[in-house]
């Protein structure tokens, strides 16, 4: 395909991050699929549990699996890091932060009052989900904003 | 922080895109300092500078450049 030659360089320029980046995306997604696919089907499998999942698989294939994983998310992290711009990366510090501190907060705080049996017992998956859904919260108020 | 780069950019006939391509950061970026929504790193100041071939000062305005 050739570029539409009213384009000047710095669009081009623009255009080949923009498609870099979205390439690595995509690629991450591609890279991830199998591997959810696998676990799903696994899961299905072992009366639809996700905790099930990976019943029966040798200790091998699930560390095998399992660094697969941490490999493919630790080069999207860089190459993400490497293709994007400052305002993006001060945008992620912002909702990382963010979901930090409220981890920081929130897990101490309901700890105390279980301790005090005022509550029941903190429960780790809530508290990271609250944690991440803040964050991209943060994050997506900064893009709504500053864009 | 103030600055002049929509005067600068539009002298130029540039787009946003253009700028942003020009500097290495995306067209948001670019839109995003102008509007001084986003203070510009020291490296892509001087980055400004020389594309513009103006100072940094010339080009932004901490509110302090008319105070002595």
């Amino acid at each position: 395909m050739t570029e539409p030659t009213m384009l000047g360089e710095g669009e081009r320029a623009e255009r080949q991050r923009r498609r870099r980046f979205w390439g690595a995306i995509g690629a991450t997604a591609v890279f991830g699929m199998p591997l959810g696919f696998f676990l799903g089907r696994s899961a299905g499998r072992n009366q639809g549990s996700m905790a099930e999942a990976f019943t029966g698989l040798p200790p091998s294939v699930i560390f095998g699996l399992l660094a697969l994983s941490v490999i493919g998310f630790l080069w999207g992290c860089w190459y993400f890091l490497k293709s994007v711009d400052e305002v993006e990366i001060v945008d992620n510090l912002w909702a990382s932060t963010a979901g930090f501190y409220l981890y920081m907060i929130l897990f101490p705080v309901w700890w105390m009052l279980w301790q005090a049996k005022i509550v029941s017992e903190p429960s780790d998956w809530l508290i990271l989900f609250l944690s991440l859904g803040f964050g991209t919260a943060i994050y997506l108020f900064r893009k709504w904003r500053v864009r | 922080m103030e600055n002049r780069l929509r005067v600068l950019r539009a002298e130029r006939n540039w787009s946003q895109a253009e700028l942003g391509g020009r500097l290495g950061v995306s067209r948001q970026a670019v839109n995003a300092i102008e509007t001084g929504k986003h203070d510009p790193s020291l490296p892509l100041a001087f980055k400004l500078a020389r594309l513009f071939e103006r100072s940094i000062e010339e080009i932004f305005d901490d509110g302090t450049n008319h105070a002595g």
